[in-house]
């Protein structure tokens, strides 16, 4: 490989791949390669060296044969499970052929007002279910939050407002995560903002309790801090792995979290 | 600084190959991966058993690089498949390649992990847990876990793009193609990228 007497970062990472497929290869030793590419000696020697202290340790890393062979037969079946067999002969099988089928049949009635039972029981669960894990953009997401206000509304206490306040403001972050997970970055910018309103909502309840009971007051605020610390960090770990509309969102959050924080501090 | 030379010998034992063995070449595994992809999709299990063959190894070496139990790490790389699974049928419409998809159930199947055991850290956060294999004798046990725990130590004191792009190439084996299209850049940004992360993993090392 040429390379020209300056070499950019582009060159020298070009470089530094070809060696590491040499030395994947098995084909050369970290020496050989120094001496075949001598002007680049010092700038190569550590990221090789670097290289083969991790590929010589890479096996600690591989799952046992067992683990694989095993793991293979339970998600084939998990998977043979989740599919069900063919309808025919689900059908073949549940077909009365004597008798008894009198008996069966009121059996079978009660069965299906069970089943009916069970499934409106299901439903309903289902429901809050759904609505619960709702996010900006969802249907049931302005269920949720008529929801979160009738029960804001139905706060007797200031000490229950806050605690809704702070809850409903962690709900906001999960429901960002969940977002930008989901690669839905076009609900961003609403989530980001009914966020921001919220951990407002949450620093406002708290700046009026404290005009009253001071002390209390710096019992939620820490409480609020833990939160937005948590929720930050977790943002933070997941900005790299998704692309610059969500990191852009992201940063928002962050702000608004920094924002929030700084308020806090200034109150204690 | 992390002292290596005074560590156990054992990770001498299988030196790379264990590294080369499984991926193959990269456009052959993207090629192969189409054609099983849609008979999965037809409701062929098996179809799906090797598809899972095919990435089983390089995706529990990306979780066990973050996580420190090997039982964990066991558990969330089948829920990752069967989440994959599951999620099969809407794949094509992300338009993204099957491997980078994969990577992201699997980050996303951490992300759960992290949130369930409320751990609120960094993705590499290290614990005492001890190493468990039966494969092992307890004492060689001992050395593994040790230098299992050293190696994510070390890594987390890395930036987290030197981080990523360290255990996608050297712990995942991934070519640089199939690590810019996980991390979202072009292979030429993943080489440059490469390069810092190893000569900033080089600083840390005592050699």
């Amino acid at each position: 490989m040429a390379l020209g007497s300056k070499s950019g970062p582009d060159e020298i990472g070009n470089l530094l791949s070809a060696c590491l497929e040499l030395i994947e290869g098995g084909e050369v030793s970290i020496d050989a390669l120094l001496g075949r590419y001598g002007e680049f000696r010092e700038v190569l020697r550590p990221p090789l060296e670097a290289a083969l202290w991790l590929y010589r340790r890479s096996w600690l890393f591989d799952p046992s044969p067992a683990f694989v062979s095993a793991c293979r037969s339970k998600i084939v079946d998990r998977v043979r499970a989740e599919t069900g067999r063919p309808m025919s002969a689900r059908i073949r099988e549940h077909t009365p052929k004597d008798s008894s089928y009198g008996r069966w049949n009121s059996l079978s009635l009660w069965i299906a007002l069970l089943s009916i039972l069970v499934l409106v029981w299901v439903g309903a669960n289902s429901l809050s279910f759904w609505m619960g894990n709702s996010v900006p953009g969802d249907p049931l997401h302005g269920v949720k939050l008529a929801q979160e206000q009738l029960q804001m509304a139905l706060s007797f206490s200031s000490e229950r407002e806050i605690e809704s306040c702070i809850h409903f403001a962690e709900t906001r972050f999960v429901e960002t995560e969940r977002l930008i997970i989901a690669g839905r970055e076009s609900h961003l910018p609403q989530a980001v903002a009914k966020l921001d309103l919220q951990v407002a909502d949450a620093l406002l309840s708290i700046a009026r309790m404290g005009q009253g009971d001071p002390e209390q007051a710096n019992l939620y605020a820490s409480q609020l801090e833990s939160t937005l610390l948590r929720e930050s960090e977790k943002l933070a770990a997941l900005r790299e792995y998704y692309p610059p509309a969500s990191q852009q969102a992201i940063d928002q959050v962050l702000a608004v979290s920094a924002d929030a924080l700084q308020q806090i501090h200034r109150r204690n | 600084m992390v002292n290596v030379a005074s560590q156990s010998n054992v990770c001498n034992k299988n030196s790379q190959s264990s590294f080369l063995e499984v991926e193959g070449n990269p456009a052959r595994r993207e090629d192969g991966d189409i054609e099983l992809i849609r008979l999965a999709k037809d409701g062929d299990r098996d179809a799906f058993g090797d598809l899972y063959h095919r990435y089983a190894h390089i995706v529990f070496r990306f979780i066990y690089a973050h996580v420190s139990d090997r039982w964990d790490a066991e558990d969330l790389t089948e829920e990752v498949f069967f989440r994959v699974w599951r999620s099969l049928t809407t794949y094509r419409e992300q338009g993204v390649p099957f491997l980078a998809y994969l990577f992201k159930v699997a980050r996303n199947a951490l992300v759960d992990f992290y949130r369930r055991a409320g751990r609120s850290g960094g993705l590499m956060s290290v614990d005492d847990k001890p190493f468990q294999d039966v494969h092992l004798d307890p004492a060689e046990a001992a050395i593994v876990n040790l230098e299992h725990q050293e190696i994510r130590q070390t890594l987390e004191k890395l930036r987290e793009d030197y981080r990523m792009v360290l255990i996608l190439r050297f712990l995942s084996g991934l070519s640089p193609e199939e690590t810019g299209a996980v991390m979202g850049r072009t292979p030429g940004a993943v080489r440059i990228l490469q390069h810092r992360a190893l000569s900033a993993l080089r600083n840390l090392l005592e050699i």
